[in-house]
């Protein structure tokens, strides 16, 4: 397996210590047993390949190590959204003070020094922790520049400037590897398309959150999106496209099974909500058969979610009133077994598919 | 060139050309001559908050618009000054605003058909101590001069004495206080609508969005026409205007408004207001209350 990025290699120093584990596990039972030549061999080729590996991408090399990589990363994430937010407040506090030239020179230096700085930062440093931080501040800056230029100069607010911010979270996130910006990338796109959709019927854009169906054609992008790119270097990318395609697409749809007056469509509402309750039951269904078939763990989590939810809506509006609570919940439970009983049989069937 | 590289070209040109693009935006519309030059008081204008952001250091102005409505016979409030509901916004002109108005108000259909549709853009017509404002002014000294009668008939009755002191206090505040700015039309034409109202120091012409709701005053629907507001509804003063609104925050907060100032407000080309100049004028004291 080609080694391209960090998920990479840390995916192959766990199949090292995985091995190294069964290994053992086989010798105790009498199963295996290495003779002391083949034992350095290995031994020293493994060394060598995890050296590498801490060499080049700073992996963790057993549990502990784990464990801290998963504290930096929380202190990562909450180290740029303070940073993010004091840069905010900083400007907030003192750019009353500067005339029209120096605001926005201030602005547009901030933004251009920040990206500058992180991809510096991504050249030198190993973990990429730091660099995630800086991606973060430097997206925080852009926001702030096109927002703050907005406010200057008066300008009449529009849904355009959702496209330059996802733009550039796309470029950091890409180049940091960092799947929050990725996040915060598609949530714009998601915002602009979805504005757009409404705006070419006249409507004024900030309201494109009160027709559900706007979000539609960006859900079906955003789940195409891992078939037309490959991703090779960054392997985990696919599953957050998936995942917010899933939402996107669905969420709309719950909203409009139970609130039809917010359709497009000019029928009865209730017309309305059984046609989109027929379609998330449908639809999640599919997709959690093609997560299934295609191992997109992500899609059939995520999808089974929002599958049950339609379902205990539904199951509300049918008996909530009617039914004993002990009764209503006790049915829930049951709904639930049977779920695990499906769940286990696709695993049974489900062929073992790779992740592109 | 490497990924890395790459990545760095692309983020550098997205920003400056986005920045470029904004700052453009801005440069074109306050190139040539402004599209309309109204003189706004500390009446029109009216310190923005921040939201709870005290330590803002920057500074903007809201403008402050209302509309004429015929006059009424509520003792409470013998004018109005609501957005919504608006005479001149009839069925043809929202119409014209894209709305589908087909469907009669007093149909069964007509609460959900209406309810149903999305505000809208429109071209909103600004209009600056006109004909609108010295209808309000009139109606509100008509009721007091009415109220200021009743009260010297029946010197004893208390209800009557009250009603002269707030009648007073209305006709204070609409000789003193409150915006003379109205909207009085509006339309997908911004070009129609320049050739209507041609005085542009009187009449701005700004970005705005309407909506159509069915409303039942007296019991009998009808459409009803509402301006929602402004685009841009609020000014950045610069720090080289900052001078003649130094107080004003402090004084509008203590609903003192003795500060005051005439701004030169321009709309440019693409109908964005900004601040040209300010001239501070002499402080007048608190209206008693």
């Amino acid at each position: 397996m080609a080694i391209q990025s960090r998920a990479d290699a840390q995916r192959r120093a766990d199949q090292i210590r995985t091995f190294n584990d069964e290994l053992a596990r086989l010798e105790r039972e009498g199963v295996l047993s290495l003779t002391p030549e083949q034992r350095a061999a290995l031994e020293s080729h493994q060394s060598g390949a995890l050296a590498a590996l801490e060499h080049d991408f700073d992996i963790d090399r057993d549990a502990r190590g784990k464990q801290l990589s998963l504290g930096m990363r929380v202190a990562s994430f909450l180290g740029a959204l303070a940073l993010s937010a004091s840069v905010f407040f900083l400007f907030y506090q003192f750019w009353g003070r500067f005339g029209t030239p120096a605001q926005v020179s201030i602005l547009v230096a901030a933004s251009l020094l920040t990206f500058g700085g992180t991809v510096l930062l991504d050249r030198v440093d190993g973990t990429g922790y730091f660099t995630k931080l800086a991606a973060m501040v430097a997206f925080a800056c852009f926001v702030l520049n096109i927002a703050m230029l907005g406010q200057i100069f008066d300008i009449t607010p529009s849904d355009r400037a959702l496209l330059p911010w996802a733009a550039l979270a796309l470029v950091l996130a890409y180049l940091s590897e960092l799947r929050l910006l990725l996040a915060a990338a598609i949530l714009c796109l998601v915002a602009y398309l979805s504005a757009r959709t409404g705006t070419w019927g006249g409507m004024y854009w900030l309201d494109f959150g009160r027709r559900p169906e706007n979000f539609f054609p960006a859900a079906i992008a955003l789940f195409c999106v891992p078939s037309l790119v490959r991703h090779a270097r960054h392997a985990d990318f696919p599953a957050v496209y998936r995942v917010f395609g899933v939402l996107t697409l669905f969420v709309p749809m719950l909203v409009l099974a139970n609130y039809g007056e917010a359709s497009h469509l000019d029928w009865k509402p209730d017309v309305i909500e059984g046609c989109y309750q027929a379609l998330g039951f449908a639809g999640t269904a599919v997709f959690i058969g093609l997560g299934a078939r295609r191992g997109w763990g992500e899609t059939v989590n995520t999808a089974l979610v929002l599958f049950v939810i339609f379902l205990y809506t539904k199951f509300y509006d049918w008996w909530w009133a009617v039914m004993p609570k002990y009764l209503f919940f006790f049915v829930l439970g049951l709904t639930a077994l049977l779920f695990l009983f499906v769940l286990r049989r696709l695993r049974a069937l489900a062929p073992k598919a790779e992740r592109p | 060139m490497t990924l890395r590289m790459k990545y760095f070209v692309a983020g550098l040109v997205l920003i400056a050309v986005t920045n470029a693009v904004a700052l453009g935006g801005a440069w074109y519309n306050r190139s040539g001559a402004p599209e309309s030059v109204l003189a706004l008081s500390e009446r029109e204008l009216t310190p923005a908050w921040s939201w709870g952001l005290d330590e803002n250091s920057g500074y903007a102005l809201r403008i402050q618009v209302r509309a004429a409505h015929a006059p009424n016979d509520d003792d409470y409030s013998p004018y109005d000054s609501r957005l919504y509901d608006l005479d001149w916004l009839t069925a043809e002109k929202l119409a014209s605003l894209g709305f589908d108005t087909s469907v009669p108000a007093d149909s069964d259909r007509a609460m959900r058909h209406y309810g149903r549709q999305l505000p809208r853009y429109a071209y909103l017509v600004l209009e600056l101590a006109g004909p609108a404002w010295e209808q309000s002014l009139k109606a509100v000294r008509t009721s007091f001069a009415e109220r200021q009668r009743a009260a010297a008939a029946r010197p004893d009755d208390k209800e009557a004495q009250t009603a002269l002191a707030r009648h007073r206090n209305w006709l204070e505040r609409e000789e003193n206080d409150n915006t003379r700015l109205f909207v009085v039309d509006a339309g997908p034409d911004r070009a129609a609508l320049r050739e209507k109202y041609p005085d542009r120091a009187r009449y701005a012409i700004a970005r705005g969005h309407v909506t159509v709701t069915v409303c039942a005053p007296q019991k009998k629907n009808r459409l009803c026409g509402n301006v929602e507001g402004l685009e841009v509804p609020s000014i950045n003063v610069p720090l080289a205007l900052r001078g003649g609104f130094a107080d004003a925050r402090a004084s509008y907060a203590r609903d003192e408004r003795a500060l005051r100032y005439t701004a030169q407000v321009a709309w440019g080309r693409r109908l964005e207001p900004w601040l040209q100049a300010v001239e501070p004028a002499a402080p007048r004291a608190a209206p008693a209350r």
